[in-house]
């Protein structure tokens, strides 16, 4: 790995404000020291270092790296201090963390079953059930071998068990509980607590989420709003309200009535009366083969790079366009220092090249003729689709089970809202989040004297 | 897009057997059935095959309890086990692992030793584990919780979802129809005589035998033959974590937890634990309760799960009897009506049932194996008492609970 010399943008207001403290932090990455800036996600800082294989698909060990930015797809997950599966890219650096990559023999860097995928053709979709069906000990070895491999080694280490129990549980009960903190969800939050309700807002940093690289406008009474500002104007606001909590850690679900939110060694054990779910939305991949490499990004991700994290996300970009933000995105990356080569349709792009890494991609034009473009990055613009996972887990507390509840019809108790792009649309206006909260704080039962 | 194996074509108007349930009971017998040539068999499931409690349980396999008649069913089943994948063509995963039972107290250590004496009388090879080999077989687990073990070296676990599909292929490719997603509505009835189903898509079918093998919805067939026996709804529930690096070898009850779990071959860890009352709703929801019964019960038992994340956490119902044990065979006051119903261990069980109840059903066979899990039971009160499982049951015998394959 050598480091390779990207341009670095300057850093956007939202790091440079919610860091705790400005500097400079040492992490050690596979025996190597790194340098990152104190705020920094630790996927932002190998970025930095050049770092792109962050880790390898389960079954033909291609490589992975930064894909989404936002904790969901899974790409990124490193041991850090011990403990395996670490999502590294909403991760913060912290002084003297010791970090190492998963999921490869020798290393996830240089993994010599990546040979498994020369072997495709013979590796189809349940290929294990085909295999060694008389001969019991040779399925036996080879279940042996892929234990070994599909574990990756993965086990916290003592002092990592140790420092993951809970050691302490504290119950609340507020009247209004907000999972998100975003703009949608803080405003939603603000809004409930000036009709004189008490309000705990959970997530996971209060960075602020995707607030700060969004393209779809959002507005308040018409009147379109930045996000990064907004979200950081919204969190002062909320921090100084009295009867707001905030409460940084995660929220696991909705479970008895419960909302368990994990918050380092403690757990809070939050029974709201009312839930207001602000969890945003994600974006979609696209399938184009290879689009797993590492170099191949989600807009959000590549924007969250380059304007919040002070990364350079590459030198040379291509924009494949499965949504209309793509142009929006395309602009925002050159302001950033990226050359945006070509923004082009999804349908119009044959695959993805590139070995250890994305190095361009083949596009087929209308009458079959095939064009490659070189470009170290490769961002997908794919379609935003709501983070639901929580609204479900409430439905499935009003049904009673989960047998007829579905993603695309599901129906939330009159105590529960959405809000935000969570609620569908990442195209919304202020005023009507602030008013559905207004209306579902107002059917609430008096403040109760226990908090 | 309907599974390998899957009908599309229309229901006939008769079949010799039709069979309620498309989950591993029902596939068994359909494809025991097809192997004797008798391929006259219609499946029918409301939902998709496997979609209940074959595909909600923790996949463990045995034959070492404690009493005669579970030990004969089971070891049967077991012997086909260890041939499922060359039979099939199909590779069900399964592990010989080994299974092991772990004391924690010497109350327990002598309630495994009592068991592993009674095995060994039947013929059942188990090996008797003391502190140290415990410790040996079960390096992660915390030294307190380990006492001793009795270990089935020839038992494991597989894997549920390739068993259902091997079955069902095998089944579809002999001859048998399968379909999904169509409700059995009632029962065609002469006199007690049950003849057909009608079904949710207008269908009424005719049958020489229906098998009633609907796992959790077993009770709702059964009602449709005037059928009352007596039936519990328990729910279930468990948890798998991200993979890790193996540290757990055999499918493993652990006595004092009231838990079971296994480590896959992908490296999940999977276990569930059992609160003391059986949880009668029917909810598919998980609860929080259990949730942290389970998380904690295991943490204690290897402390190295501390910091593993979990993947995923589900519930699962089955329906079962006072003794944990299932009805099986012939329905004598209805005539026509066969079942395979009110499995907790049911999916270690089902290729031995599917093999007796298929010999039934195509040549009257009755198998002492299978007629000792008859219905008569329930009228005469003479319960089995099989000492080894892991629930209290309710003619009120609180069994040494020693977890179990659900």
């Amino acid at each position: 790995m050598t480091p390779s010399p990207l341009q670095e943008p300057q850093s956007s207001p939202v790091l440079a404000e919610t860091s705790a403290a400005q500097g400079t932090v040492r992490i050690k990455f596979e025996g190597r020291t790194v340098e990152a800036k104190s705020g920094q996600t630790i996927a932002a800082a190998l970025q930095k270092t050049g770092v792109r294989t962050l880790s390898r698909s389960v079954k033909y060990h291609t490589p992975r790296g930064y894909t989404c930015g936002f904790g969901a797809c899974g790409d990124c997950p490193l041991t850090v201090n011990g403990t395996p599966g670490t999502l590294s890219c909403v991760t913060p650096v912290e002084p003297n963390q010791v970090i190492k990559r998963e999921l490869g023999f020798p290393t996830a860097g240089f993994d010599v079953l990546r040979t498994a995928s020369f072997m495709r053709p013979w590796l189809g979709a349940g290929f294990q059930f085909k295999l060694f069906t008389k001969q019991p000990r040779l399925s036996s070895l080879a279940g042996k071998f892929l234990a070994i491999l599909a574990g990756g080694g993965r086990m916290p280490t003592p002092a990592a068990s140790a420092a993951a129990k809970v050691t302490a549980v504290e119950h609340i009960s507020p009247q209004v509980a907000v999972v998100g903190a975003g703009v949608s969800g803080l405003a939603a939050a603000l809004a409930a607590a000036a009709t004189g309700v008490t309000v705990t807002v959970i997530d996971r940093d209060f960075l602020g989420g995707r607030s700060g690289v969004r393209t779809e406008p959002v507005t308040d009474n018409g009147t379109s709003v930045h996000l990064g500002t907004e979200f950081l104007r919204l969190l002062d606001k909320a921090r100084r309200d009295p009867l707001i909590q905030i409460l940084p850690g995660i929220a696991v679900g909705f479970i008895d009535g419960l909302l368990p939110v994990v918050a380092g060694t403690t757990r809070y054990e939050v029974r709201p009366q009312s839930v207001i779910i602000a969890t945003g939305s994600y974006e979609t991949p696209v399938l184009i083969p290879q689009h797993d490499r590492p170099g191949v990004m989600l807009g959000d991700a590549a924007l969250k790079l380059a304007e919040v994290e002070g990364v350079s996300p590459g030198k040379s970009a291509v924009v494949i366009e499965a949504d209309p933000r793509a142009g929006e995105i395309a602009q925002r990356l050159r302001d950033a220092g990226v050359a945006v080569r070509e923004v082009c349709p999804a349908d119009t792009v044959e695959e993805i090249f590139g070995w250890s890494r994305a190095r361009g991609v083949i596009l087929r034009g209308a009458s079959g003729q095939r064009r490659r473009i070189r470009a170290d990055l490769i961002v997908v613009a794919g379609q935003r689709r709501p983070a639901e996972e929580l609204a479900l887990h409430l439905a499935y507390a009003e049904a009673g089970t989960h047998e007829q509840v579905t993603s695309d019809r599901f129906t939330l108790a009159d105590s529960h809202i959405r809000v935000g792009s969570a609620a569908g649309s990442a195209t919304y206006d202020l005023e009507q989040v602030r008013a559905e909260a207004v209306s579902l704080a107002q059917k609430l039962t008096p403040p109760s004297t226990t908090k | 897009m309907a599974l390998p194996g899957v009908s599309q074509s229309p229901l006939q108007k008769g079949y010799d057997t039709i069979i309620i349930g498309a989950g591993v009971q029902g596939l068994a017998i359909a494809y025991e059935l097809a192997k004797l040539g008798h391929t006259d068999v219609l499946v029918v499931d409301r939902s998709w095959p496997g979609g209940g409690a074959s595909g909600r349980n923790g996949e463990l396999i045995r034959s070492a309890f404690a009493s005669r008649e579970w030990c004969d069913l089971f070891e049967l089943s077991r012997q086909k086990w260890l041939n499922l994948s060359e039979e099939l063509n199909y590779n069900v995963l399964f592990n010989r692992t080994g299974y092991g039972v772990l004391a924690s107290t010497e109350a327990q250590w002598q309630q495994i030793k009592t068991d592993h004496e009674f095995q060994r009388t039947l013929g059942i090879k188990t090996l008797l584990l003391d502190e140290r080999d415990a410790r040996t077989l079960l390096p992660a687990a915390n030294p307190d919780h380990v006492r001793g073990a009795v270990l089935q070296e020839q038992a494991g676990f597989a894997h549920h979802d390739s068993v259902v599909a091997g079955y069902l292929e095998n089944a579809a490719r002999l001859g048998v129809q399968i379909v999904s997603g169509i409700t059995v509505t009632n029962l065609l009835r002469q006199g007690d005589r049950v003849t057909g189903i009608t079904t949710s898509t207008g269908d009424q079918v005719q049958a020489r035998i229906v098998v009633n093998a609907a796992g959790g919805q077993a009770e709702h067939i059964n009602v449709m033959a005037d059928l009352r026996l007596p039936l519990v709804a328990a729910r279930l529930e468990m948890i798998v974590t991200q993979p890790v690096r193996p540290f757990l070898k055999p499918g493993l009850a652990a006595l004092e937890l009231m838990g079971y779990c296994h480590q896959t071959g992908r490296g999940e860890f999977v276990g569930g634990t059992e609160l003391p009352l059986a949880d009668e709703t029917e909810s598919l929801n998980g609860s929080w309760s259990l949730l942290q019964d389970m998380a904690t019960k295991f943490v204690q038992l290897f402390p190295e799960l501390a910091g593993v994340n979990l993947l995923r956490h589900w519930a699962g119902t089955v329906s079962q009897t006072p003794d944990i044990a299932p009805y099986l065979g012939p329905v004598e006051q209805v005539p026509g009506f066969v079942l395979s119903i009110g499995w907790v261990y049911g999916f270690m069980g089902a290729p031995a049932a599917g093999e007796l109840l298929a010999a039934y059903i195509h040549h009257g066979e009755l198998d002492p194996r299978m007629t000792a899990f008859g219905i008569e039971r329930a009228a005469t009160g003479s319960w089995i008492a099989e000492g080894s499982l892991v629930v209290e049951n309710q003619h009120g015998a609180t069994a040494l609970d020693e977890g179990d394959a659900r």
